[in-house]
């Protein structure tokens, strides 16, 4: 900007100099120059350029004093605006100085052309007063010649004079002749007179025709104006009309009274306007209107069509309505005498209710309670739900006797046998079982056990008595145990399910050896994987599909740090170490990526600490020390610390152990208590609560019959519910990028993906766990690989802005051409159209 | 009690399992480690890591492992690789003075940047994916960008030029990889000490990376079992081949320089890697003894080698080897501790010289011709010194061959012109059918794979130097497929030179202990040199072309279509009529400033002569200014707007 200006001002200086010195012929090469400047549009140009150059310079202007006022407001100004002020005042300093030198151009050129024609006229006088002196000295020439020659014709005259008095005396001889020939001329005269007299008139008559020719001549021609323009030939003929009408008014007005009425050639026309160009002009903006759905549809990409309806739809269903399932509880008292079934049922539906709290959380039962009582004397009366179960409790089965000695197991397994005539086809059946025992000896004692399977039993003495307590506890049993697993409400979360998006678990087992100079250990896994892990991921595989893999590492030493502790001889580290237990620098305990996908990766890690720590143990913070010594971490795994039954080492050389069975099968039952945790479990056998303990039977497969059941309710809602928040965050994200390219595999998994959920739903409803979990697991797994598609994740896509920035450069200048020369046409066409009208109206009128 | 007695019965069963396991048939996980030294003709010392992992045929293969990476273990699995090498490699093998003729150069010496190649055991349909999931887990796994390679411009399956024929075969090779220690701490992982303990803690990152070439490799072959319901097992072998200039004191400049372990590498070697089965520190030291020692018997002075007239070791060694022309002194670092760290040094004192085996033709390539159109490659092979001396001739109809395999692969975007291939021996053009025994191309095809050219050449035993040349055209790369800084130019992978009838190898007959750097050695591998890589510079856009290209067309499109509209729709007799009418009317706007001027310019005002109706045409004119100063005024600020608030 600042250089143009220099260069604008450097060019007018040099003009004005070249005007204001004469440098050879420059001065009239420049004043030729500009002369041709202000010739046509030349001024009008430099007018606007000028005018533009004011309006930047008075906004420069403007900003000086902005940034003036504001550096007296701030009290100083700030570099950048002090920078920003001199370039303003440089910029308006220039266009005031180019402003000015254009302005002293004008005028210089102005003046100088008068000057120049000023001078011109000068020469010219002077020229005119040396002619004037050179006819003055010819005429006195002509003076003298002159004199000479009146001499000579004085001269000549005597000699006339005599001529003359000669010619007299001839003169009057010719007078007589004369008298004689007038007498003849008056007699001709009056002839002639009266023939004039006649010759005037028939003039007159002639005259008067001719005009009445002419005005109708006029009139045709008017009329026979179509294609060139109306209003010129009809000026000129009424130009002619009007000269020759002074003289004829009278003739005219009297020829043709009322044939041409006012015609004003502004407001009115005679011919109906053309259609040619408005013709033209439309059907050339036609023409683009019908090209811009081709264009837009060149420019589409590809989108599969999403059901956003649906993906909707799911969403709101699953927060509005949590998905329940079918349960059937039975609850059987076995000798009671005097209670009834009607009332018990009652009173445990309100106990259940009240535990629940009525809250319907995802995943949790809606059950149907049925309750049998038995007597003493195996009669029944039973109080059934209303959706009666297929199977029913056959009346005297249970023997009281067999709840006594035996072992649980057996206890488990017999009533098993009793209830396993029960199709499950609309829920699993959950059956409490209280016997009230009458036996002398005994105290008071209750006993609670629940079963591997779907049961549970309490035994005891006088139960009849302390009934109300009995029905607590079976409400407590449905709820508590059965419906929720035995896992407080806020322990673990059913969001942390540590399920892979793909719907596959690795459990990832590392021995770590620390410091392997001082012993290295070493462990046969694979036997262990196959006869301890195998029946866990088989019992699991509704849920999850589980591999595992096991590895040893050397050399990892963990990152926090032990104390001595001499009461236990041992290293000791605190639960505020865990955090910093696990070394992620130095514990490279990944598994190949390309191997696992999206799985799930569990990290199990067995930690066998140096020889200078070697009883390593962990202490709680109640000072305890943990009798599995190993920790969680939700999400990630565990980690076990497990201490080499010699910590001597021996100086020598490192020894090269294998880890005995023993041991690892300990190693294993920790690691299934953890991996229980990580499901939200309990790792213990017993469960508390205000009403008393229950014992809970270990299941060799890691989960019981009715924790898997749990497990499964909980993870088809989970897995629900991250599918429908998956494909709510794909659709809200398709919807916000409109030009996103999305493809029909895309397209299908969400449609596959919102099938199974369906699926899923209609599963639970029915009561098919491992069914709904296994199809909830594929809907969560096709929408995220959905999610994740690799098209997506690309940001190259096309945007409306690119679009835009390619289009608008052709389409917006032609565009306005377009519309505006239709519009004008259209507007034009109005107009001359009105003018006929108007022509029209009068014409009928006149 | 009975219980007591059924646990230890159970005890026993799986002890004996156990056993069963453990010694039954020798199938462990096997580690070893190795250093071997050797100083360099040129006043250099080269540093070669060996180490080797064996896991044995086993089902567990990817799932359980103990000393054997996982990682690597489950790449096989998942891809069905049947062998594998991968190679960082940064700087030049020099292969006058660093050797080509022996099993260390042959099998270390890599082309720039990383080189991979694989042989699948999948079906040949499935191949090309299962190389692309490869790239991708590789890339990942050693955070290089080896994921380039996926694409199927990059890559090729050469069939008998580059070594392994087999048609599952796939390679590639990205020149401009720069390697670094982002790279090394992920193939250390693999190890089962990392850099934490033995041989491979003397890997100080800035030793490595000071050195001349550095190179680390990574070969994963299977071994089938043969067993039936077996899987096969699998030989990781990992080297890092370093080539570092001892710091020198002494000022005399023929003397070889001293240097030890500590002074190389700024560390020593504490102990070895309790996991390895074996660890050891060979030094090779070449020629330059063989004749002076050679009628000497070898039994007795072997051990009094390490000190001798012309040099002097700082540590006995454990063992004497020697070969044909070197000998080789075996340390073992058992008994080295923390207090009594293991640092060989070597100690010259006399000045000596000695040469290397070299190839029995030295290759170099290069380009020409200028400009951003066409150029030529040319490969040009020269005889060594040492090719007399070679064994690996091929006495064919009496005459006396070199047989050389040149494998290259072009980029598509170099249009070779394979009709424009001479060659020429000893500076005279020979016909294809002189000299060129085999060939096969396959031609590059427009972005969807790379060219790739393999030939056998039998050149008479007395050439000296064979130049081969060959035409391109350089593309044009759509405007998308420019790498960042495309102005640097394009690299031509290294082309690859194979003599296959030469085969380099060192037998060092020991029976005694097999160590895998040994036996590695001892097996025939073929001699191979890989030539430099060529920077092709090609026609580079202004990459804001596209849209310079697209506002100036639109433009004129758009200038042409309101002309070409306004020529349809003109009234040129009306417009000079109402331009005439318009000429003398004037506005009450237009008389003020033409007052105005007047009165500036100091003339009397003229007087308006036809001053019939102004008042009527007065508004129209006087309007059309005012929008037009609007206008201009607009444009002004919208200007400044926007030329100041950026």
């Amino acid at each position: 900007m600042i250089q143009l200006l220099f260069l604008v001002l450097f060019v007018e200086g040099a003009i004005a100099f070249l005007l204001l010195v004469k440098i050879g012929p420059l001065r009239e090469l420049v004043m030729k120059s500009l002369d041709q400047l202000k010739l046509g549009k030349g001024p009008a140009t430099v007018k606007t350029i000028a005018g533009t150059m004011s309006v930047i310079l008075l906004s420069n202007l403007m900003n000086i004093i902005k940034i003036q006022n504001k550096g007296a407001k701030l009290g100083t100004m700030s570099p950048m605006d002090q920078v920003l002020w001199r370039t303003h005042l440089l910029e308006a300093s220039l266009m005031g100085v180019v402003l000015f030198f254009g302005f002293i151009i004008d005028r210089t050129h102005h003046y100088l052309e008068k000057l120049i024609t000023l001078r011109s006229n000068v020469g010219s006088s002077k020229g005119e007063l040396e002619q004037l002196r050179k006819e003055r000295t010819e005429l006195k020439e002509k003076e003298e010649k002159t004199s000479k020659e009146i001499k000579q014709l004085k001269e000549k005259l005597s000699c006339v004079s005599e001529n003359l008095k000669k010619a007299e005396k001839e003169s009057k001889e010719k007078e007589t002749k004369l008298e004689t020939a007038e007498a003849h001329v008056t007699a001709l005269q009056k002839q002639s007179s009266e023939l004039l007299l006649e010759y005037d008139r028939l003039l007159e008559d002639n005259q008067n025709l001719q005009s009445q020719i002419l005005i109708e001549d006029c009139i045709f021609y008017i009329a026979g104006t179509d294609k060139i323009d109306a209003r010129e030939s009809s000026s000129k003929c009424c130009g002619i009309c009007n000269s020759r009408k002074t003289p004829m008014e009278e003739t005219s007005d009297r020829l043709n009274p009322g044939i041409t009425p006012e015609f004003d050639p502004k407001t009115m026309r005679s011919t109906k306007p053309g259609l040619k160009r408005l013709f033209i002009t439309t059907s050339v903006l036609f023409s683009f209107l019908l090209g811009v759905p081709f264009l837009w549809k060149s420019v589409e990409i590809y989108r599969s069509p999403l059901p956003f309806h649906d993906i909707d739809s799911l969403s709101d269903q699953i927060k509005s309505t949590p998905l329940r399932f079918p349960c059937n509880f039975h609850a059987v008292f076995v000798g009671f005498q005097s209670t009834d079934a009607e009332t018990l049922r009652s009173q445990i539906q309100d106990g259940i209710n009240q535990l629940t709290h009525q809250n319907s959380q995802c995943g949790s039962c809606d059950f149907s309670l049925s309750v049998t009582v038995q007597n003493r004397d195996d009669q029944c009366s039973e109080s059934l739900a209303h959706s009666a179960t297929t199977c029913s409790y056959r009346c005297g089965v249970i023997k009281r006797n067999d709840f006594g000695v035996g072992v649980d197991d057996t206890v488990d397994e017999s009533l098993n046998h009793v209830f396993s005539g029960c199709s499950e086809e609309s829920g699993k059946m959950y059956s409490v079982v209280v016997v009230n025992k009458e036996n002398a000896n005994g105290g008071d004692e209750v006993k609670a056990v629940v079963g591997k399977r779907r049961h549970a039993w309490i035994v005891g003495n006088g139960l009849e008595e302390r009934y109300g307590d009995m029905v607590a506890r079976v409400s407590e049993i449905f709820v508590k145990v059965f419906m929720n697993g035995g896992r407080e409400e806020d322990s673990i979360q059913g969001e942390f399910m540590p399920v892979g998006s793909d719907g596959r678990i690795v459990l990832s087992f590392s021995l770590l050896n620390s410091n392997p100079r001082d012993w290295v250990y070493d462990w046969d896994f694979q036997r262990i994987d196959e006869a301890l892990l195998a029946p866990v991921t088989k019992a699991l595989a509704p849920i999850a599909n589980i591999s595992v893999e096991s590895q040893v590492l050397y050399h990892t030493p963990k990152s926090s740090f032990s104390s001595w502790d001499k009461k236990l001889h041992s290293y000791v580290f605190r639960t505020s170490d865990l955090p910093f237990f696990v070394n992620s620098n130095e514990w490279h305990l990944d598994t190949s990526a390309g191997a696992s996908g999206r799985s799930k990766i569990l990290q199990f890690v067995v930690y066998i600490p140096s020889g200078k720590e070697c009883p390593l143990l962990l202490q709680l913070p109640n000072g305890e020390i943990s009798k599995t010594n190993g920790f969680i971490s939700p999400m990630w795994g565990g980690v076990i610390v497990w201490n080499p039954g010699n910590c001597d080492k021996d100086s020598e050389s490192p020894s090269r152990n294998t880890i005995s069975p023993q041991d690892l099968e300990q190693i294993v039952e920790i690691f299934l208590g953890q991996f229980r945790q990580l499901f939200g479990f309990k790792s213990e056998a017993i469960y508390t609560s205000g009403l008393g303990t229950y014992k809970i039977l270990p299941s060799e497969r890691g989960f019981t019959e009715w924790e898997l059941d749990v497990l499964s309710r909980k993870h088809t809602c989970f897995n629900l519910h991250s599918c429908s928040t998956t494909l709510g965050s794909l659709s809200r994200l398709v919807r916000s990028l409109p030009r996103m390219i999305i493809k029909d595999e895309i397209g299908e998994q969400v449609k596959y993906s919102l099938k199974a959920a369906k699926l899923a739903q209609s599963n639970a409803s029915l009561g098919g766990y491992s069914s709904s979990a296994s199809s909830s697991r594929e809907a969560r797994s096709l929408a995220e690989n959905a999610f994740f598609h690799p098209s997506i994740m690309s940001v190259s896509y096309f945007s409306y802005e690119h679009c835009f920035a390619v289009y608008s450069p052709f389409f917006l200048p032609v565009a306005g051409h377009v519309v505006l020369a239709a519009l004008r046409e259209w507007k034009r066409y109005k107009q001359e159209k009105a003018k006929y009208l108007t022509w029209l109206t009068r014409k009928k009128t006149a | 009690m009975a219980s007591l007695l059924r646990s230890l019965f159970l005890l026993l069963i799986v002890q004996s399992f156990l056993v069963a396991i453990a010694f039954g048939s020798n199938e462990v996980e096997e580690f070893s480690e190795a250093l071997l030294l050797k100083p360099l003709p040129d006043r250099k010392v080269l540093a070669h890591f060996h180490f080797e992992n064996r896991a044995p045929p086993s089902n567990s293969h990817g799932r359980h492992h103990h000393l054997f990476p996982k990682a690597i273990s489950q790449l096989v699995q998942k891809f069905r690789v049947k062998e594998m090498e991968l190679s960082f490699t940064q700087g030049r093998w020099n292969h006058e003075h660093w050797g080509g003729f022996d099993p260390l150069s042959s099998m270390n010496a890599k082309p720039v940047g990383v080189e991979l190649w694989a042989v699948f055991d999948v079906p040949l349909s499935q191949v090309d994916t299962s190389w692309k999931n490869l790239t991708h887990a590789l890339s990942g796994l050693f955070c290089a960008s080896i994921n380039f390679l996926e694409s199927s411009t990059s890559y090729a399956a050469p069939t008998w030029g580059f070594g392994p024929n087999s048609d599952k075969l796939r390679y590639g090779s990205l020149p401009r990889e720069a390697v670094c220690t982002e790279n090394l701490t992920p193939w250390l992982k693999l190890l089962p000490c990392r850099d934490k303990d033995g041989i491979s803690a003397l890997m100080n990152r800035p030793s490595v990376y000071r050195g001349f070439y550095h190179s680390q490799r990574l070969h994963l072959s299977t071994v089938e079992s043969g067993q039936e319901g077996l899987g096969s097992g699998i030989v990781l072998e990992q080297t890092l081949t370093v080539v570092l200039q001892p710091e020198t004191t002494s000022v005399e400049s023929n003397m070889q320089p001293s240097w030890s372990l500590n002074s190389l590498f700024g560390r020593k070697v504490v102990g070895r890697c309790v996991l390895a089965k074996s660890s050891n520190v060979y030094l090779q030291l070449e020629g330059l003894l063989g004749h002076e020692l050679k009628n000497m018997d070898t039994k007795i002075e072997a051990h009094n080698l390490w000190k001798n007239a012309d040099f002097e070791l700082s540590l006995k060694p454990d063992r004497v080897l020697r070969e044909s022309s070197s000998f080789l002194f075996v340390f073992d670092i058992d008994k080295s501790s923390d207090s009594e760290p293991f640092d060989l040094g070597l100690t010259w004192k006399l000045p000596s010289k000695w040469s290397c085996q070299q190839a029995p033709l030295h290759a170099s390539r290069f380009l020409m011709g200028s400009g951003n159109e066409r150029g030529a490659i040319a490969i040009l092979l020269k005889a060594t010194e040492s090719q007399e001396k070679l064994s690996g001739r091929d006495l064919t109809n009496g005459q006396c061959t070199i047989k050389a395999n040149i494998f290259q692969i072009f980029p598509w975007y170099i249009k070779v012109y394979y009709h424009t291939l001479q060659i020429f021996v000893d500076q005279q053009q020979k016909t294809d059918s002189e000299v060129l025994k085999k060939i096969n191309v396959s031609p590059s095809t427009d972005k969807v794979s790379s060219g790739m050219m393999e030939m056998m050449l039998e050149l008479p035993c007395e050439v000296k130097s064979v130049a081969i040349s060959i035409e391109y055209d350089k593309g044009f790369l759509h405007i998308d497929e420019y790498p960042p800084d495309a102005n640097q130019g394009f690299d031509i992978p290294s082309a690859l030179i194979s003599f296959p009838n030469h085969h380099a190898s060192l037998d060092f007959q020991e029976e005694l202990n097999k160590s895998p750097l040994l036996s590695s050695f001892k097996e025939k591998s073929l001699v191979r040199s890989y030539t430099e890589v060529l920077l092709v510079p090609l026609t580079t856009p202004d990459f804001s072309m596209p849209y310079n290209v697209i506002t100036i067309t639109c433009t004129i499109f758009a200038l042409y279509f309101g002309s070409l509209l306004n020529v349809l729709r003109r009234r040129i007799g009306e417009e000079e009529r109402f331009l005439k009418s318009q000429g003398k009317k004037t506005g009450g706007l237009k008389q003020l400033l033409s007052r105005i001027t007047a009165k500036i310019r100091g003339r009397p005002i003229e007087e308006q002569s036809s001053s019939e109706s102004p008042a009527a045409q007065s508004s129209v004119l006087s309007s059309k200014l005012i929008f037009k100063i609007i206008l201009v005024a607009g444009a002004a600020a919208a200007w400044q707007y926007f030329s100041t608030d950026k």
